[in-house]
């Protein structure tokens, strides 16, 4: 009888907790890069995706 | 110690749960990895039920993916074009190898196939990725040393030269990681590694970041960039299952977000300081110390018993692997700034630190 109340309350806790760990993921990714940015200088982008990362040849 | 609503009658301490997930953040925003196999076992040996740790920690790998793609992205090492096409197929791939997986159980094979296969893959990986870096750190030590050898870094793999040269329409240009490759390699490469996810149960990154590197032919940071995008959407299709089974305490989570958003920065400092060979070689030794946890579950399931000198086992290699890790690129950082301070480090890191 209450099948359909378990199932919405199923997915709202679905919703809920997708929903929070996206906001914090998302709210401390944010503040952390600007917190590692005034600690340290930005790194340039040539440095991190240099040539000389790659995998090298089999032979 | 704290105790959840959702698994009473356990008491964990909150100070060693934000410790551990600081130091797996460092791990997983070096090499690319969710995380998940190591903080499974250690909470479980903290005191989770087995069904909670899995559930949790996924939710976690989510949240710790975000903020890992975030900070990546900021250094330019996320191709989302390439991760987002990707993705579609990995996920499509993993659907399938979990339904395998079913299909496999209700034929009769049991957990030990399963298991032996992912540690025999799990094994090719990191021995392949292990014999891979100390080949190409010696070659380029040895140019350095004025041999007149070639950097090898300036070339790719032969699978991803072959793979790049296959033209079979639509070829796509990927303009971030500057690769251009026909959509059904990726399709392909995206179905494999899901499927093999998928089976075998561990996260997307162990396949997906090698499977970059080697097979489509992507630079080390932007493989692991790209890793941490498309771990995203695989971890939140895993933790959507888990909640409605009930098997996720979304608190203890948030908790474990909070301590390795911390730890990431560090772990993602320290692609600007080591090179994309010391990357590859940290990742060899996690998948190596991720197939010895393995191959204890194996044991446990064959053996059939919970003996003490299993759960040691379980403890030595869950926890002992991730100080050796975790000790291993700290080491590194330093030793990379001392380098820059004009210090004299031994030869072998040299080759490992950035210039």
């Amino acid at each position: 009888m209450y099948d359909w109340l378990n199932e919405g309350k199923a997915y709202l806790t679905v919703l809920y907790n997708i929903g929070t760990m996206i906001a914090l993921g998302a709210v401390l990714g944010l503040l952390m890069c600007k917190i590692s940015n005034l600690i340290s200088k930005q790194p340039r982008e040539e440095e991190q995706t240099g040539d000389e990362d790659k995998a090298s040849s089999e032979e | 110690m704290i105790e959840f609503s959702m698994i009473p009658g356990v008491e964990i301490n909150l100070y060693l749960i934000v410790f551990l997930s600081f130091a797996i953040g460092i791990v997983s925003g070096f090499v690319g990895v969710g995380g998940g196999f190591m903080m499974t076992p250690a909470l479980i040996i903290l005191g989770f039920p087995a069904e909670f740790a899995v559930g949790t920690s996924l939710m976690w790998v989510m949240g710790n993916s975000i903020v890992g793609t975030l900070r990546h992205r900021q250094l330019g090492n996320v191709d989302v074009k390439l991760g987002a096409m990707m993705t579609i197929f990995v996920i499509i791939g993993v659907e399938a190898g979990v339904r395998a997986l079913n299909a496999m159980k209700e034929a009769g094979l049991a957990d030990v196939t399963v298991l032996t296969v992912s540690i025999i893959l799990l094994l090719i990986v990191g021995g392949y990725m292990l014999w891979e870096s100390n080949r190409t750190r010696i070659k380029q030590y040895r140019a350095a040393m004025g041999n007149n050898i070639a950097l090898p870094s300036y070339e790719q793999t032969q699978l991803s030269t072959i793979m790049q040269g296959i033209r079979i329409p639509p070829v796509i240009y990927f303009e971030k990681s500057d690769i251009r490759i026909s959509l059904w390699v990726i399709a392909v490469i995206g179905l494999v590694t899901g499927i093999l996810s998928g089976l075998i149960g561990v996260g997307g990154g162990f396949i997906m970041v090698p499977a970059m590197i080697y097979v489509i032919g992507m630079e080390s940071f932007a493989a692991v960039g790209t890793g941490f995008f498309q771990i995203i959407f695989g971890a939140a299709f895993g933790s959507i299952r888990h909640t409605i089974s009930g098997n996720v305490v979304i608190f203890a989570a948030l908790i474990m977000l909070m301590g390795s958003s911390v730890g990431i920065q560090i772990g993602v400092l320290a692609t600007k300081y080591l090179r994309g060979i010391t990357m590859r070689y940290i990742l060899a030794i996690t998948i190596i110390i991720a197939a010895a946890g393995s191959i204890l579950k194996l044991i446990a399931t064959t053996t059939g018993s919970e003996s003490a000198w299993l759960e040691y086992g379980t403890t030595i290699v869950t926890f002992g692997g991730l100080g050796l890790i975790t000790c291993g690129i700290a080491g590194l950082l330093i030793m990379s700034a001392l380098r820059r301070k004009g210090k004299k480090i031994p030869d072998w890191m040299d080759s490992l630190v950035r210039h």
